[in-house]
């Protein structure tokens, strides 16, 4: 279990980075924490010819607030999002508050085990695309925004487009990820996160995000999102389950209902840790206990 | 005062804390083999090209085949090359090797070997390998899969259970496990450069086996080939058996010349090591008006894999099984079939417990369902069914000498509180939600076992017995050459307290060499909860010679009788007086003075001893508390109570260690671990993202009860106890997620109970009539 | 443009191992774990899974515990780094650690030891007064086969307490 031979390169800028990626194209992988990529190569199941080590870059490790969104820098570890600080313009770090403030740590805590926290990286599991990976079924489920760079240019990618299947993305071989904008949540915002595993720290069998925001008067759902992980090759939306919850008011009658739709909206595919009907067992009930959990209510 | 019996701490653990203890792996300076193996589960092999040894390398040395044997009329004797020959049998069989300047220059170079195989069907699971179709992993040796085969019944068992008051048909099923050494398996081969002699190091727990067979093959002679067992990293079983790989890493090194190293990766190790425990019962058995089981009829099958092991053949888990099924619960009318078959599969070894995990969760998920049904507490219908009267004589004739068989429930039960727990549960089960859920296992532990025992299984090379050379150095030091090969139970520690104690001098004044066959009596190694029992009372036995030896040598000296010689402190003394001399000083005589000595004294103070017992029995109960989650079917196990007997203590730390470790791999089996097979035969579990030993979120804290009735047995009182953990904590798991299930009407009889069965059975129970179980769901 | 290693390169890396500047020259593809043991001769720190599991091979990088087997050596150039052989005091000292699972038989074949004793240290000095939650749930990063795990977080507890007191 060693990794084939490659090339390596560790650029200390964002342009050197650019540049690499320009030349080797579809040769070179980008290595961030190397926590999934490692160990896909020590089994030779991935086998790059060169790896761009972005480790020594700086200006892809910053957490800040801008135009409404928290942008997260590629380089940015998990076990910082276990208690997330952001730079202020007048480049003090401050504590994330606000709804995102209590999700992100609350996610970030079923992200692997510690060794993996301090060396895995935000970007690097979103461009990893793990379908059951709780970041990218974040970003999904709170449609985050993927900046990515090439030599020359940047674009936006909505999480929508960029998970394409498993493992792969809409990152084109010459371009960086190098942040993700997660919207702020308001207050008005309920969010709720579970996952079951077969052991602490494994990758999710199935994991279930929701945010529904609440009408401050009347206290109903005005948007709902459902997010779900490990059910098909991308983490995904369940609109049909969104829909039962607009312009309800949260319960476990109503929460129950939005977990069945879920259920029965999904086609998971099965494998060794989970057949399709398991899975589905399991949306209906990590969508009850994430809905559950966001309206304050114990999650079982 | 006694050093048996205090936990003392362990002299191996100073350097394994340092870093600086020695696994084969850390041996430096060797070209490294990696094997190429087979990616079919059946197949036939056209041609195999690139920078590889093949069979026809080894045949062209005269390299012999293995022969596990049992000498059995319906056992079918295959010869197994080192490498596959003409056909693959399983996916991870070694086809090839190579060899490179390192480990992954060897991959590198692995990678460039083609090997053309023909694909064949392939019969994989046991339902497969049974057909009467089935593809035949032997055809030319076998007609059938079924590879060996054991039936016996008592007169009157049919009668028995005609008449029966109550007959409960269970079929329980044991999946396919691995023991998972954190350390994968792994050898290291150095031939000397001049003298023909050649060293190996191999990561295993039987050194002295392990160079017999290896000289058999390569036809060496034994004196040529030394064999050391350095720091192991675990081993529960899948080290005992002979490696082929280390076979060829011997060969490879003295035909290069140079040293050759396989170290084994995870997922070689998960692939294409050994595996075990794939099992199932079909068990129909009969109770009177009052529970009590009088016949008990048997069905037994294991899926053995493609391959023996050796020396202990496939024939070890199926022929257990008929021996030791009726456990530790009185039965006269017993009858039982158990056959091994082999399939497309990675062969088999021995792991922890070997069958008795299955037979026991089979034999106590049938008392907790016949419990059940005459609807009667779990612990009463135990009551009234353990043995009691020792010793007892079982129907297949074990001897079951003294034990606690009862008195270990009732200690347990009575820990748990089960009336607090069933309140909690009727709470919980009003409530909704996670439902808490108890489950007793009671189970007797065939340990120790010497010669006799082996003989009777009729393998081809019968172990059992343990040598020990005990010898005082001039500084009055003691060191102890053992034939056993312990790897991290702490012998060393243990049989340096018994040494000591019959020496009256300190435990720290004892060495103990072992897992090296240049310094060490031809011994068997330590497997079957044997090496306190065998090493131990070899050693005990010695340590009472070197002790005459000493005795009579101060006698001479202090001008007394030899039967007054008292050994304490560090000094022999003439009872009663206060005339003595240091044991050392006198070590100094025994070696340096010998002209003090009558004529004929043999100089120094050397014995040896050996130890060959029948066996005895330890017996636990285990008590599991778990709880369930109905909509997702996880399992937390809450609390785990033991309650055990395996006689006198030598070191009570490192027997609840060994304890502790037992049930925790015993939990991992009874909900987590399973190897699994796709129908045509691919491994889906070569990673330990698939194959899922716990973690310490997992395994909660044991709680230990002891009790500690000395075997006259064996020599020193003790009674082995390393597999008990292992046996006896899955069928207490599952025996607890049924319970907490039973007013659902779910009966699950499977381990590992992964989560997906445990929600499988509780949809098929919700989907079953309500009624229909009512019966079967008294909840005492 | 950024230097390009070749693929079959020996790279040099300068590895500051226990206080002590190890001059390696590895391919990039060697893992630091195999640097460790093969180029620094350290071979206390193990390897059980070589797939980021097990957590045998944790050492600490500038005072994080980390998979050596997930590292590349070229990626630790420069970095501090500390292993089992540098945990007792430079006289030979076991460090309370060692000395813990010593005590409350915290290890049995000691194949896992060295990387339950680098995360637990990595743990404690970062947070020397960690609840027992959050401790079981850290010590859940790695995998021992013989103990039951119990003795091992006995053995952690005694040495977070006794630095409490």
């Amino acid at each position: 279990m060693k990794p084939a031979r490659f090339a390596y390169t560790a650029p200390d800028t964002i342009e050197g980075t650019l540049e690499a990626l320009d030349r080797f194209g579809d040769e070179a992988k980008v290595l961030s924490g190397g926590q999934s990529l490692v160990p896909m190569m020590n089994f030779r199941l991935a086998r790059p010819e060169v790896i761009v080590d972005i480790g020594r870059v700086g200006g892809l490790e910053q957490m800040s607030l801008t135009d409404g969104a928290l942008s997260v820098g590629a380089r940015v570890v998990h076990a910082r999002l276990e208690a997330p600080a952001v730079t202020a313009p007048d480049g003090r770090s401050e504590p994330l508050g606000g709804v995102l403030g209590s999700l992100l740590p609350s996610v970030a805590h079923y992200v692997g085990h510690l060794p993996i926290r301090v060396r895995g990286t935000f970007g690097g599991s979103i461009a990893h695309a793990d379908p059951a990976a709780e970041w990218c079924i974040l970003a999904r489920t709170l449609d985050a925004e993927i900046v990515a760079l090439r030599r020359g240019s940047e674009r936006v990618i909505a999480a929508a487009d960029f998970f394409e299947t498993v493992f792969t993305t809409a990152l084109a071989p010459e371009e960086l990820l190098a942040a993700v904008r997660l919207p702020i949540l308001g207050d008005d915002w309920r969010t709720g996160f579970c996952e079951f595993s077969r052991r602490a720290g494994d990758f999710a069998v199935v994991a279930a995000m929701t945010a529904v925001r609440l009408d401050p008067v009347s206290g109903a759902i005005v948007e709902a999102r459902i997010g779900v992980g490990g059910v098909a090759g991308v983490p995904a939306r369940l609109p049909a389950a969104e829909a039962t919850l607009r312009g309800e008011v949260p319960g476990a009658d109503l929460h129950a209902a939005a977990a069945a739709a879920a259920a029965g909206e999904v086609d998971p595919v099965g494998d060794l840790h989970g057949s399709a009907a398991y899975r589905r067992d399991l949306v209906r009930a990590m969508v009850a206990r994430a809905l559950a959990q966001g309206a304050g209510e114990s999650g079982s | 005062m006694s050093w048996v019996g205090r936990s003392l701490r362990r002299v191996e653990d100073p350097t394994l804390l340092r870093g600086a203890g020695m696994f084969v792996g850390d041996i430096a300076g060797a070209a490294a083999a990696r094997f190429v193996r087979s990616p079919v589960a059946s197949g036939q092999i056209r041609a195999v090209r690139g920078p590889a040894y093949t069979i026809a390398d080894l045949d062209a040395d005269g390299v012999g085949s293995i022969e596990a044997v049992l000498h059995r009329p319906d056992y079918v004797r295959l010869a197994q090359p080192l490498l596959a020959r003409g056909w693959v049998r399983y996916v991870g069989e070694p086809v090839a090797v190579v060899v490179g300047d390192s480990a992954a220059a060897a991959e590198d170079l692995a990678e460039q070997v083609e090997l053309d195989i023909e694909p064949l069907p392939a019969a994989v699971g046991l339902e497969a390998a049974l057909a009467a179709d089935a593809p035949l992993v032997h055809p030319e040796e076998s007609p059938s899969n079924v590879m060996v085969a054991g039936e016996m019944a008592t007169p009157g068992l049919a009668e028995a259970l005609e008449d029966a008051h109550a007959v409960v048909e269970l079929e329980v099923v044991s999946g396919r496990q691995a023991a998972l050494p954190l350390e994968a398996r792994g050898s290291h081969a150095t031939p000397e450069r001049f003298g023909g002699r050649t060293t190996l190091h191999a990561s295993i727990q039987a050194p002295h086996m392990v160079r017999t067979v290896i000289c058999d093959l390569l036809g060496m002679p034994e004196a040529d080939l030394r064999v050391v067992a350095p720091d192991v990293g675990g081993a529960f079983g899948q080290k005992l058996p002979l490696a082929r790989e280390d076979a060829v890493v011997v060969w490879l090194s003295r035909r290069l010349g140079r040293p050759v190293a396989w170290i084994e990766d995870r997922s070689e190790n998960l692939m294409a090591s050994w595996h075990s425990r794939e099992q199932r019962y079909r068990l129909r058995a009969g109770f009177d008006a009052d529970a009590r089981l009088e016949a008990l009829q048997a069905d037994v099958v294991a899926n053995v894999g493609a391959w023996p092991c050796y020396p202990i053949t496939w024939g070890v888990e199926p022929l257990m099984a008929l021996a030791e099924l009726p456990g530790p619960y009185k039965l006269e009318h017993y009858g039982v079939r158990a056959r091994a078959v082999a399939s497309h599969t990675c062969p088999m070894s021995p792991y922890r417990g070997v069958s008795r995990p299955a037979i026991t969760l089979a034999l106590e998920r049938l008392m907790d369902v016949a419990a059940a049904r005459q609807s009667i507490d779990p612990a009463e219908i135990r009551r009234r069914n353990l043995q009691s009267d020792f010793p007892h004589t079982s129907p297949t004739g074990l001897r079951h000498d003294d034990g606690t068989y009862r008195e270990a429930m009732e200690l347990a039960v009575s820990h748990v509180d089960l009336g607090a727990f069933r309140a909690r549960q009727r709470a919980a089960r009003a409530a909704g939600g996670p439902q808490p859920g108890i489950g007793i296992c009671t189970f007797s532990e065939r340990t120790g076992y010497g010669t006799p025992a082996f003989a009777a299984r009729a393998m081809g090379v019968t172990p059992g017995y343990e040598n020990v050379e005990l010898s005082m150095d001039p500084s009055g030091y003691v060191t102890a050459r053992i034939g056993a090969s312990p790897h991290g139970q702490g012998l060393v520690t243990a049989l340096s307290q018994i040494t000591a104690d019959e020496l009256g001098t300190d435990p720290s004044r004892v060495r103990v060499v072992a897992s090296d066959t240049d310094r060490t009596p031809y011994g068997w190694g330590s497997f079957a909860s044997r090496a306190m029992v065998l090493a131990g009372g070899a050693t005990y036995l010695a340590a009472q010679r070197l002790a005459a030896q000493i005795a009579e040598l101060a006698a001479e000296v202090l001008e007394a009788a030899a039967e007054d010689i008292v050994l304490a402190d560090g000094r022999a003394t003439v009872a009663g007086t206060s005339v003595g001399m240091d044991i050392a000083e006198l070590a100094r005589i025994a070696h340096h003075h010998t002209q003090r000595l009558p004529e004929g004294t043999q100089p120094g103070l050397s014995v040896q001893a050996g130890y060959d017992p029948a066996g005895t029995f330890s017996n636990a109960c285990h008590v599991a508390e778990v709880e369930v989650d109905p909509d997702t079917g996880g399992v937390a196990v809450r609390r785990f109570v033991v309650a055990e007997d395996a006689g006198r203590l030598i070191n009570p730390m490192i027997a609840d260690g060994q304890i502790r470790g037992g049930v925790a791999q015993g939990i991992a089996n009874a909900l987590l671990e399973e190897v699994v097979y796709d129908e045509d035969g691919n491994i889906l579990t070569t990673s330990l993202m698939d194959y899922l030993p716990p973690t310490v979120a997992e395994i909660p804290d044991i709680e230990i009860l002891h009790l500690e009735t000395l075997s006259d047995a064996t020599v020193t009182g003790a009674k082995g106890l390393g597999e008990g953990g292992t046996i006896g904590a899955p069928a207490a798991v599952l025996g607890a997620v049924n319970d907490a299930l039973s007013h659902l009407g779910v009966e699950l009889n499977q381990m590992p109970a992964t989560p997906e069965r445990v929600r499988a059975a509780v949809r098929a129970a919700a989907g079953a009539a309500p009624a229909a179980h009512a019966a079967g769901a008294a909840s005492p | 443009m950024t230097e390009i290693s070749a693929a079959d390169a020996a790279v040099p890396v300068v590895l500051a191992v226990n206080g002590t500047e190890h001059r390696v020259a590895v391919e990039p593809r060697k893992t630091l774990a195999d640097a460790l043991r093969e180029d620094c001769g350290l071979t206390g720190t193990h390897l059980g899974c070589e797939h980021g599991v097990c957590g045998a091979c944790t050492v600490l990088a500038d005072g994080e515990p980390v998979r050596s087997c997930l590292l590349f050596a070229v990626q630790a150039h420069g970095a501090e780094i500390r292993t089992v052989e540098g945990l007792a005091a430079a006289d030979g000292t076991l460090h309370p650690l060692q000395e813990a699972f010593w005590r409350h038989h915290g290890l049995q074949c000691g194949f896992c030891t060295p990387g339950f004793l680098m995360l637990s240290a990595g743990v404690l000095e970062s947070r020397p007064d960690i609840g027992d939650d959050e401790l079981r749930e850290a010590l859940s990063s790695n995998l021992c086969r013989c103990t039951g795990y119990q003795t091992i977080v006995e053995a952690v507890q005694s040495v977070r307490d006794a630095a409490e007191a």
